[in-house]
């Protein structure tokens, strides 16, 4: 199961953790994946593939502030690693390099036979 | 409980129950947060809502911790113990497991196409009022060395039939007025494959409800036509009327 591939999902939520920055936590990345209209996940299927990420060294977490409207829970916060980064520089890299091999006519969009 | 201002706590209880101790304070807070955000911009009902279907949904996997099935170590090594045998008996005896796994699963399989069948057999055309009276006749012929079966019967033995036999109370008839007729209107041409000649009767007898149009004059129009939905010329007739 623990490779260096990153599933679709997993790149979707390691690009958000470093579009957020410093604020990358459960409901910041939710909200920003949501903005992004890609889709609604629950905060279940995050934690799921946040978990995953960090077994695979691609995430780092720490323990953030607790504030009143947590009920007095820490939040936590995620950071991409440099082995998070690799694998996503070479997950474009490969989608790049197949892009660049098709011709431009086969990607024309085609309604009628 | 309702109106609350605060996330359900029957449902932050049993939050707390089966969460991972590691992962409780992050993903409570988050939901938390959530809450309270959720709180001021829908309201409380569709927050709380929210919060109890995001709680529900922690029920995966990743999150819920690992109950013990038992607090006597006893009951968990021998069911370890057992379940070892079993697993390396199914090894030894390769063939047997096979067959007896793969009977198994054919048989399940059977069983499962079987409840299939007759649920589908059972279930179409359901509509009609009288389904469970009514009848196709059908025509065998008798000859000296052989029958023949038909599927279809003269025009005027219903009639004859309706008298011979009190039985029947009601009949309607049905002739295919064509098998693939082209329509052509305004250089448009549409295959039609399945033209039925009709008598009045034979909505109301089959318990077919028109989409549009008046029911109890359809039929005073000689040659009228009746479209069912997915013909293609019902779009041409979108496009006339």
């Amino acid at each position: 199961m623990k490779g260096n591939n990153l599933g679709e999902f997993e790149e979707l939520a390691l690009l958000t953790i470093l579009v957020l920055g410093d604020d990358a936590y459960g409901v910041t990345i939710r909200q920003e994946i949501e903005k992004q209209g890609e889709r609604k996940i629950s905060r279940g299927a995050l934690h799921t593939a946040l978990s995953r990420l960090e077994d695979k060294g691609f995430l780092n977490s720490r323990q953030g502030e607790a504030t009143e409207a947590r009920g007095g829970h820490p939040k936590r916060y995620y950071e991409v690693t440099n082995k998070g980064k690799e694998a996503l520089h070479e997950a474009k890299n490969t989608r790049d390099r197949l892009w660049n091999q098709i011709p431009e006519v086969r990607l024309e969009l085609q309604y009628a036979w | 409980m309702h109106g609350s201002q605060h996330p359900s706590e029957f449902y932050q209880r049993l939050f707390r129950w089966f969460c991972k101790d590691e992962f409780f304070d992050e993903l409570q807070g988050d939901l938390e947060e959530e809450f309270y955000f959720n709180l001021k911009e829908l309201g409380t009902k569709q927050a709380q809502a929210i919060y109890k279907k995001e709680v529900l949904k922690m029920i995966r996997p990743s999150v819920i911790k690992r109950f013990k099935l038992s607090n006597n170590s006893i009951f968990y090594d021998m069911f370890k113990i057992n379940a070892k045998l079993a697993l390396r008996n199914l090894v030894k005896h390769k063939l047997y497991t096979a067959i007896n796994i793969g009977g198994l699963a054919v048989s399940i399989a059977v069983c499962a196409i079987l409840l299939l069948y007759v649920n589908s057999e059972t279930n179409y055309d359901n509509y009609h009022p009288n389904g469970d009276r009514t009848y196709r006749m059908a025509l065998d012929r008798f000859y000296p060395d052989h029958t023949s079966y038909y599927a279809i019967t003269p025009f005027s033995i219903a009639e004859q039939a309706a008298m011979d036999f009190p039985e029947i109370e009601d009949f309607t008839r049905i002739f295919p007025a064509g098998f693939g007729v082209n329509v052509t209107y305004n250089n448009e041409t549409f295959l039609e494959n399945n033209i039925i000649a009709s008598q009045a009767n034979f909505f109301e007898f089959f318990g077919i409800k028109l989409l549009d149009g008046n029911a109890e004059k359809i039929f005073d129009v000689p040659n009228s036509i009746i479209l069912s939905e997915d013909m293609q010329l019902n779009t041409l007739a979108k496009k006339i009327l």
